[in-house]
């Protein structure tokens, strides 16, 4: 499918969700798991290089997304229903994606 | 009332009527029809709203005074448990399925679902279910461990009676409903629009009731899966949610709250579409704002299953891990506010009419703030420690449920009350209805967040006196009974209205949707012609519609061939694809909705061997059910010369579409499996896995083998080179591959009873077994379908029916063998 195609299918408007879904079980499932497993120094009872880790993925996946709101957006397209709906979804996508990992930057990850 | 029809147009209504209508007397069991089917489900829902309404009053009565000893603590339990099972799955989620299931062919521009007879199904398994769960409290038995059933409270230990079971067996049986209809709404609303309606010109009710659709497909499997797994632990002693053995009761926690937060949007979803459509019609413009309520729905649909955890913040989760859950329980309240900005918008932009449904719609704003704003506050965690299972987290829920469900819903029943009875209802009764159930409601509920501050637990049956809550208690008890006044007002309205409101006008409020061009009271068929559409507000930018869809001028004007048809649509673009036929009265749902009830009650009554039989009777039914279906002369005669073709000489009908939303569900109950395994292997404490896998290896490879040779030979057969002995070959190497499997599972020794390892893989293993062997049997049956020409090289319409779950049957084993058994082995022990 060209990158015309895909912003006019219903598809792209699920594009940013997805993403967003997949990010927020990995950023649970990694910090659960490191604190499960002992991965962390001092046990995890002070901000660790994973909390950075974990905000810098989420600052990466923000921006990917907001990236793909932005292609969306300019694409042209025959009708511009399904392209601009898709820029906004991911938009606020990127921003959901941000959000949830800045306790990252301030918390202790295991406390 | 509508105008008197032409001479024509009677006679092609009665015409319609004919092949449309639903039998007489006892026959009317066998309706199918999506206006009796939804009605049906209201009208139930109604019911189960009544009672779960005087369980909420005996729970009010017994709270009212402090040291009360009218009903007992273990009534108590089994009433608030009642109260809140009630009230969520045999009302609120099946009333919200009847009204879509009513409005949205009405809306979209079709005669029916596209697949009614799984609508009349869901509403006998719904009712039946229902039924089995209410038994339990009239006998006294009925489940005590609250509506969220958690564990251990509700395992066989602490709770040893039947009421647990009636639960568990009784709400999978009800959920059965859920799927249904949500497998028959998103396929409706994606393949069967009237020409012309495109995705951009879709009513927005349309898009939240695909959303509610898709969330209740992604969401009800979890709780599913739990309940299944909690059965198996209580009736067959395997172990998923005890300690002991390597379970964890959180586990329980986790797959009901992946089910029970989305579930509230999948409440509130339905009932912000009723607002979005009736906002508009009252402010007598469109809706300011459309593309940003479509943004809003998709995000809220998502985002609310991020949030399951926020119920969960007392049970020791890192606190890193409560701010993600907590931000995301408030990011959610951002597409909520974008709606109610929108709606404000439309309000102020327009010249509102304040006739009774807007009312209500008024009554939802306030209530539902107020609910929105108490979420954001419990969305932060040490607010929510803090008022953790008090009366406040009660009051809550309810200004969010019945802010966000109730007073939309009956906004919307006074809105399309015409459109049902031909009648309007009274105005005056309506109003007094409206302001005693919203001075009773606030009466009972503002004041439960003051009790709840002041420490008061939830679910104790009595308290003391002098702890500040007497007069809160007192106040709270008496506006639920002035509430309880203002529901039988309404009521009461709307059983007088059918003998004496003022006949309605055609299109009584001026609306732009589509339903309102049905004459009134409702018919069978809907549109005797089924027009082209070119706006979004059909009614109000095509205003001839109202006299030239009766007059038949539109697509299948005519009835031919006395069969039930209607359009099937491009999902993208509304362009007329072909043309659906769709099955008349059948007794089938009733038969296989009460074969089930069987199977459920053997289970609960643990006579197994009865559920065998029974079970195999299901399967029967569903064999035959299957079998007359398609091709077959019954149900597609002839084909169409010229024009659109039938759905099923094409290759990508509506029975495609189904299978491929039913495998989303099935594939996340798989997945939800995945997630047990995952969770209980690093978390619990008693989790042990065995160093040398019980499972053999090269017996599982060999079948696995065998399967993809199977689904090999399946897709060359789907592809063109259709042959009854081409099919048996893949039924015959399917079956080889479900007798290996079957010998290797028997061979591993699996104790299920002794670990939560063995159990989990006991499930999966069942799991496989289970779609091996459907996938095998229905391919056989296609070698019979081969044989009496319903299947054939150039009528391949059941063989792409099919297709997907042989891919999805051979993807869930590969899976299986990836993380049931490679993964253990690299990263901790065998399998």
């Amino acid at each position: 499918m060209t990158r015309r195609g895909f912003w006019q299918h219903p598809a792209s408007l699920l594009l940013g969700p997805v993403v967003w879904s997949i990010w927020f079980v990995v950023l649970y499932a990694v910090l659960s798991l490191a604190c499960l497993q002992g991965w962390l120094v001092n046990g995890g009872d002070h901000p660790a290089a994973i909390n950075l880790v974990l905000a810098g993925v989420g600052l990466l996946v923000a921006m990917v997304l907001m990236a793909a709101a932005w292609t969306a957006w300019r694409s042209p397209a025959e009708t511009g229903f399904i392209p601009r709906t898709s820029a906004m979804v991911s938009a606020c996508s990127a921003v959901a994606s941000l959000l949830p990992a800045m306790p990252g930057l301030i918390m202790a990850p295991c406390l | 009332m509508s105008p008197a029809p032409s001479a024509e147009q009677q006679t092609r209504h009665e015409r319609f009527e004919r092949v449309w209508g639903n039998r007489p007397g006892w026959g009317a069991l066998s309706a199918v029809n999506h206006t009796t089917v939804g009605l049906r489900f209201l009208v139930t829902g109604l019911v189960f709203f009544l009672i779960g309404g005087l369980l909420a009053m005996l729970i009010r009565t017994q709270l009212a005074l402090p040291g009360q000893e009218i009903i007992g603590a273990d009534l108590y339990n089994q009433l608030f448990t009642m109260h809140g099972t009630v009230m969520m799955f045999l009302f609120a989620i099946p009333v919200l399925e009847g009204a879509a299931m009513y409005l949205i062919p009405k809306m979209i521009g079709a005669r029916d679902l596209v697949f009614p007879r799984l609508s009349a199904l869901g509403y006998f398994c719904y009712l039946f279910g229902g039924l089995i769960i209410l038994s339990s409290l009239f006998l006294q038995i009925a489940p005590a461990s609250g509506w969220f059933m958690y564990t251990p409270l509700s395992s066989s230990e602490f709770s040893p009676g039947m009421g647990s079971d009636f639960w568990l067996l009784g709400i999978t049986f009800v959920e059965i409903s859920a799927i249904s209809a949500g497998v028959e709404l998103v396929v409706s609303i994606l393949r069967s629009r009237a020409p012309g309606i495109s995705l951009q010109r879709m009513p927005l009710f349309a898009w939240y009731i695909l959303a509610m659709a898709l969330m209740i497909i992604f969401g009800f499997p979890p709780l599913i899966l739990g309940s299944v797994l909690l059965e198996l632990e209580r009736a067959a002693g395997w172990v998923f949610f005890s300690v002991e053995g390597g379970g964890d009761p959180l586990l329980w926690q986790h797959l009901f709250w992946l089910f029970g937060h989305p579930e509230v949007y999948i409440i509130f979803l339905p009932a912000a579409g009723i607002v979005s459509t009736l906002i508009p019609v009252f402010a007598g413009r469109p809706i300011i704002g459309y593309r940003w309520v479509v943004v809003a729905i998709i995000m809220m649909g998502f985002v609310s299953f991020g949030l399951w955890v926020h119920h969960m913040f007392t049970v020791g989760i890192p606190q890193m891990a409560q701010a993600f859950f907590s931000v995301a329980s408030m990011l959610v309240a951002i597409p909520t506010a974008i709606q109610i900005f929108v709606w404000l918008a439309t309000l102020w932009a327009g010249k509102v009419r304040f006739h009774l449904p807007m009312l209500w719609i008024m009554g939802f704003l306030i209530v539902f703030v107020c609910g929105g704003l108490t979420g954001v506050m419990l969305a932060l965690v040490p607010f929510n420690w803090q008022v953790h299972d008090t009366h406040f987290v009660v009051a809550h829920m309810h200004y969010v449920l019945v802010g966000g469900m109730l007073f939309p819903l009956v906004a919307g029943l006074y809105y399309w009350l015409p459109h049902v009875s031909g009648r309007m209802p009274s105005d005056s009764m309506g109003r007094w209805g409206f302001w005693l159930f919203f001075a009773g409601f606030n009466m009972t509920f503002l004041l439960m967040h003051l009790t709840g501050l002041l420490g008061m637990p939830r679910r104790v049956y009595t308290y003391e006196a002098g702890l500040g809550w007497d007069w809160l208690n007192l106040l709270s008890s008496l506006g639920g009974f002035v509430m309880a006044i203002g529901v039988a007002t309404v009521i009461l309205d709307i059983v007088l209205h059918f003998r004496f409101g003022r006949k309605a006008d055609p299109n009584p409020w001026q609306a732009d949707t589509l339903e309102w061009a049905i004459p009134m009271p409702v018919n069978a068929y809907n549109f005797a012609s089924i027009p082209e559409i070119r706006s979004r507000h059909p009614l109000w930018d095509q205003p001839e519609l109202m006299q030239t869809i009766p007059a038949g001028e539109h697509r299948l004007g005519m009835i031919e061939d006395g069969r039930r048809d209607t359009i099937g649509s491009d999902a993208i673009s509304g362009e007329a694809r072909e043309v659906m036929h769709l099955p008349g009265n059948a007794w089938e749902p009733l038969v296989t909705a009460a074969l089930l009830a069987g199977v459920c009650l053997s289970l609960l009554l643990k006579t197994y061997s009865l559920a065998i039989i029974f079970t195999l009777l299901v399967l029967v039914a569903c064999l035959r059910w299957s079998w007359v279906n398609g091709l077959h002369p019954r149900m597609a005669p002839r084909d169409r010369t010229g024009g659109l073709p039938l759905h099923s000489r094409t290759i990508d009908g509506p029975g495609r579409w189904g299978m491929i939303v039913a495998l989303m569900a099935d594939g996340t109950l798989f997945a939800s499996l995945i997630f047990g395994w995952l969770y209980l292997w690093p978390v619990a404490p008693d989790w042990r896995m065995p160093e040398q896998s019980p499972l053999s290896v090269w017996g599982l490879l060999g079948s696995g083998l065998l399967l993809a040779a199977a689904t090999g030979l399946w897709w060359r057969q789907a592809r063109g080179a259709v042959s009854m002995g081409g099919l048996l070959l893949v039924a015959g190497v399917g079956l080889a591959h479900c007798v290996a499997l079957v010998v290797t599972t028997f061979d591993a020794g699996l104790r299920p009873g002794h670990t939560a390892h063995d159990s989990i893989l006991a499930v999966v293993l069942a799991y496989l077994i289970f779609h091996s062997g459907l996938t095998t049997l229905l391919t056989g049956l296609q070698v019979m379908r081969v044989r009496y020409g319903y299947t054939s090289r150039t009528l391949p319409y059941e063989l792409r029916v099919l297709d997907p779950l042989w891919g999805y049957t051979v993807g869930v084993y590969w899976i299986s063998i990836a993380v049931f058994l490679a993964m253990p082995a690299a990263f901790g022990g065998g399998a």
